[in-house]
Order: C-alpha cells, then structure tokens, then sequence
C-alpha cells in the first residue's frame, strides 16, 4: 500500500499513444442531484442521483519533431475513442475508456521568453464509458 | 550515458573556439597558469534537470565571459560571445546553430545577466572580465 506518486500513466486518443507527450492529466466525474423533497412537514432535503457525467483535461507538449504523430488527434470538435490509465497500460491496473468530445484546445501559446509550449485540451463525455474508472474498471 | 552537462561543455568546447579575437583560448571552469590574454571562459551557475516531459531534459545556466586586459577587448569579446551564442540553439532560428551532442539535443540558448568584474591583478594592474549569463535548454534525443 502506498500513495501513487509517478508519471508513468498512460493516454491514448484513437488508439494513438500520446503518453510521452503528456504533462498533466485529470479525469473528472460527476452526477447530477435530483431533489425528490416530498410531504408536509418536512425539514430535510432529500436527493437522489442524476445522470453522470464525465470530463477530463489534458496538457500535451508541443514536440517540434514529433506533432505529425498526434496533431490530428487534439482537433476540437471530434469525437476520440480515450483510454487512460493512470498507473500504465498494465493488466490488472486501472482503466477508463469511453469516447470522449474534444471540446477545447489551447495552444500553441508561444511567448518571447522561450517559454514551454503546451496544449491544453477539455473532454466531455460522448457516450457512458465503456470501461469506468470509478466502478473498478481495469486492463485485461 | 553521456550526463547533460558534460554534453553542454562538450558542445561549448566545440563551438565557440575559432573567433579571431581569442583563437583557441577557451576554457572550461579554470584557465591554465600563463594563458596570453584575452580569453573567454565558461563555467557553472545553476541547473539542472527540469522535468518539463518525460523524457531526460535540463536546463542550465552559465556564465560565458571575456577576460582582457583592456576594458575596450573585453566589451568586444562579449560582444563577440553574445553574437555566437544568443539565440544560438536548435529551435531558436540561427544560421549556425551549436550543435548539441550525439545524446542531447541544445534547443535555445538565451542571454540573460550581464559580467562585469574589474580585478585588480599584479601592481594593481586591472583585468577585465565582461560576458553573459546564458540559459541552456536541452533534452536528451
């Protein structure tokens, strides 16, 4: 037992590895609240789950030699098929795969100082994933 | 496995000699005992790796200066080293860029503070010393 502290994780966007050119990455989840509030006298809210929802951010460096590989992968606008792992693609570890609408990317931002160039991209949930980090899903 | 900094003095080595104001004279760290003046020295201030991707990347400065024994030859040996040196890495559009090493790659090289030092040598004999601080951004290819 230990605290997860690497960067070995794992991204990929139609099946192309972005891995090494990824800095940060953050998967989110969330459900919407119902509120099922009811009866005369009541002094309590009571809530039940919505519909959930997933979202994730990604920073990618921009590799001068490299962006061929995976510039057509960070297009706003299309729908990827996005599997992360955030310990690797090892059996057994998590996994979560769904397809996923690119809905923002920004960059190149380019600065006189030479400062690190980045992409930063925003997914939102296309579909319910076929493989739920949260529910315990894993690589085969 | 070559360590980054060795491959950055490699590559200093390299480049910068051949200026007709200093010739061969260019030294790393410490200049031996006797050496006509002027001469261009570089030497360490600070870095390391930087851990920007994931591959093994780093990110140096140094201090690159003349020493003369004229105020005028050590303005114009900076002048000079500025004029090799800044702006002088892989993606920063030089005609010549430095070469990195068969392992690292040199991708910018910026000009940051400026040496200035007046020392006072034998009979009180002033030496000058001017030049820059440079930024080394490198990744291992």
């Amino acid at each position: 037992m230990a605290r997860l502290a690497q960067n070995n994780y794992y991204l990929t966007l139609d099946g192309v590895d972005v891995s090494p050119y990824t800095g940060e990455i953050s998967l989110d989840a969330k459900s919407e609240e119902i509120d099922i509030t009811s009866g005369a006298g009541t002094t309590h809210m009571a809530r039940s789950a919505g519909l959930r929802d997933t979202s994730m951010k990604a920073t990618l460096a921009y590799e001068d030699t490299l962006l061929a590989a995976y510039v057509a992968k960070i297009n706003p606008g299309s729908l990827y098929a996005v599997v992360y792992g955030p310990e690797g693609a090892i059996s057994g570890k998590p996994r979560h795969a769904q397809s996923m609408l690119l809905t923002a990317t920004s960059g190149p931002k380019t600065d006189v100082k030479k400062g690190f160039t980045v992409f930063e991209l925003q997914f939102s949930g296309a579909a319910a994933p076929t493989m739920d980090f949260y529910t315990g899903g894993v690589f085969p | 496995m070559e360590a980054a900094l060795a491959g950055l003095y490699r590559a200093l080595a390299l480049y910068l000699p051949g200026d007709v104001l200093i010739a061969d004279r260019v030294y790393p760290d410490e200049v031996p005992a006797g050496v006509v003046r002027p001469y261009w020295v570089f030497f360490f201030v600070s870095g390391g790796e930087s851990n920007d991707v994931h591959r093994q990347d780093a990110e140096f400065v140094l201090t690159v200066k003349c020493v003369a024994e004229t105020l005028a030859q050590s303005l114009d040996g900076a002048g000079r080293i500025s004029n090799k040196l800044n702006d002088a890495g892989r993606q920063d559009g030089a005609a010549a860029p430095i070469p990195g090493t068969s392992e690292w790659d040199i991708l910018t090289v910026t000009q940051e503070r400026t040496v200035h030092i007046v020392e006072k040598f034998e009979k009180a004999q002033p030496i000058y010393h001017d030049g820059n601080q440079y930024r080394f951004v490198m990744e291992r290819k």
